[in-house]
């Protein structure tokens, strides 16, 4: 067998004969781990879940323009020529006139009273733009709406402004919230597990102490701790796992 | 073999110094005494030589090394040419007594049947080898001071230092402890034995080094 070998066998043996020694420090170390990780993991279950419910609320930021009644088709193709040109546009649709009263009705559905008074149509023709990731923001969007209300045959755009700003705000606040909430788990689970092996290190300080006085080296020392480190972490995720699986 | 030139040890925060202008050789294959009551200075001195402590002034070689130059590195190479004896013995008590002598003998990399036969020899020069498979917590004190004077033999040091290794036990057991470092110095070891017991250095003449509050009265 090959020094190395033969050395990492024996490192590993000693780790394992050190957990066996050292059953409650061992259990607690294992313990202290799966508690740490399953704090971990809630927190990037909600971190996760939370960045999506984001993403699917910023997907639905959309500029609408509404174009006048008496636009020309030509009118109509530019318009849609430069929503198909401009590369910030993630998807968009055309809603026409009778599209638009349509959809109108399908809402009103149980006032339909509302509308039967109604001989003409009063709803514009739109398009009805959604933007890229990366483009969904208050700035962007008010540039895209202030380019096209300009265009010929556009009566109006609408992508409610002050809406946006209200939900980049609240984005902005829970993105610290997070940040500074992670940032305090993380510490504290680095503590615990630190001051966890410290505790087990200390357990342990007059055999380290003879070991010195032997001459065993640095490396000699610390390396049945790093494999025991090893083992508890991995035997604290396996217990993680085997508590989410009953759960 | 010990080389001391104006050694001085002042602990930080105490004005005395623990140590001052120790200057002192050691041949090799000499047996020397460490007297002096206790806080004269003998552990101090001990620590230095092993590199568990650091000094302030002055000049020590050990076969040759310097310990002021030596780096942290080789510190474990030092040490494993000091075998080391302490009063409160400093037994690996999770691991046998063959295991305890066999374990810095691991630590230098021996061969296993190096080890095996080493460490029988050994327990066979102690008088423990129908014990071999006690733990150090069942053996009285006598009988553990045996196996770390084993343990401290297990690599041939050059050089066996014994902090009151008879401190903890009485008259007659003290006296079968000194036989072993006797015949360890018969076999070659340098022998440097701190005691503040008299009536042991009257009993067996060596040559004597006294320290008191940190000065060396006598050599």
């Amino acid at each position: 067998m090959p020094p190395f070998l033969k050395q990492s066998l024996k490192t590993f043996a000693e780790a394992a004969a050190n957990i066996r020694d050292n059953k409650e420090t061992s259990l607690i170390a294992i313990f202290t781990i799966s508690v740490a990780i399953t704090i971990l993991g809630l927190f990037l279950l909600v971190y996760f879940n939370l960045n999506n419910v984001l993403r699917g609320l910023s997907e639905k930021l959309q500029l609408v323009v509404y174009l006048k009644d008496d636009i020309q088709e030509s009118g109509l193709k530019k318009v849609e020529a430069m929503i198909r040109d401009e590369e910030k546009i993630w998807k968009w649709e055309y809603l026409s006139k009778d599209n638009a009263l349509r959809a109108f009705r399908e809402k009103l559905k149980d006032k339909s009273a509302i509308l039967e008074g109604l001989d003409a149509n009063p709803l514009p023709a739109s398009f009805n733009i959604y933007f890229k990731e990366g483009y969904r923001n208050y700035e962007e969007i008010k540039l895209l709406a202030g380019k096209f209300s300009a265009a010929q045959g556009v009566e109006d755009v609408d992508y409610g402004g002050g809406w946006i700003l209200r939900f980049e705000a609240a984005i902005f606040f829970l993105k610290i919230f997070i940040t500074a909430v992670g940032g305090l788990l993380a510490l504290g689970l680095i503590t615990i597990i630190s001051n966890t092996v410290r505790l087990s290190v200390y357990s342990r300080h007059d055999e380290i102490e003879i070991k010195k006085l032997v001459g065993a080296t640095r490396w000699f020392i610390q390396a049945p701790f790093l494999v025991e480190g090893i083992i508890q972490g991995m035997a604290g995720v396996v217990f993680y796992l085997g508590v989410l699986i009953i759960f | 073999m010990i080389q001391i030139f104006h050694l001085q040890k002042t602990y930080e925060g105490n004005n005395i110094p623990a140590l001052s202008e120790i200057n002192l050789h050691i041949q090799k294959g000499e047996f020397c005494y460490l007297c002096g009551p206790s806080g004269a200075g003998k552990s101090t001195l001990m620590k230095i030589l092993m590199k568990m402590e650091n000094y302030n002034q002055g000049q020590i070689l050990i076969q040759g090394m310097n310990l002021a130059k030596i780096k942290e590195s080789k510190i474990p190479y030092l040490r494993r040419e000091i075998g080391v004896v302490f009063q409160d013995f400093k037994l690996l008590n999770r691991k046998t007594v063959f295991d305890n002598i066999a374990f810095p003998q691991e630590v230098v990399g021996k061969p296993r049947n190096e080890i095996k036969k080493k460490t029988w020899e050994l327990l066979k020069y102690i008088g423990l080898a129908h014990k071999k498979d006690a733990y150090p917590l069942r053996l009285s004190g006598g009988e553990q001071q045996r196996v770390a004077i084993a343990r401290a033999l297990a690599n041939d040091p050059s050089i066996l230092l014994a902090d009151e290794p008879m401190g903890n036990l009485d008259e007659e057991i003290s006296m079968e402890i000194m036989g072993l470092f006797e015949r360890a110095n018969q076999y070659g070891a340098t022998v440097l034995l701190a005691t503040h017991n008299l009536s042991l250095t009257r009993r067996v003449m060596h040559r004597k080094i006294v320290l008191e509050r940190g000065k060396l009265l006598a050599s």
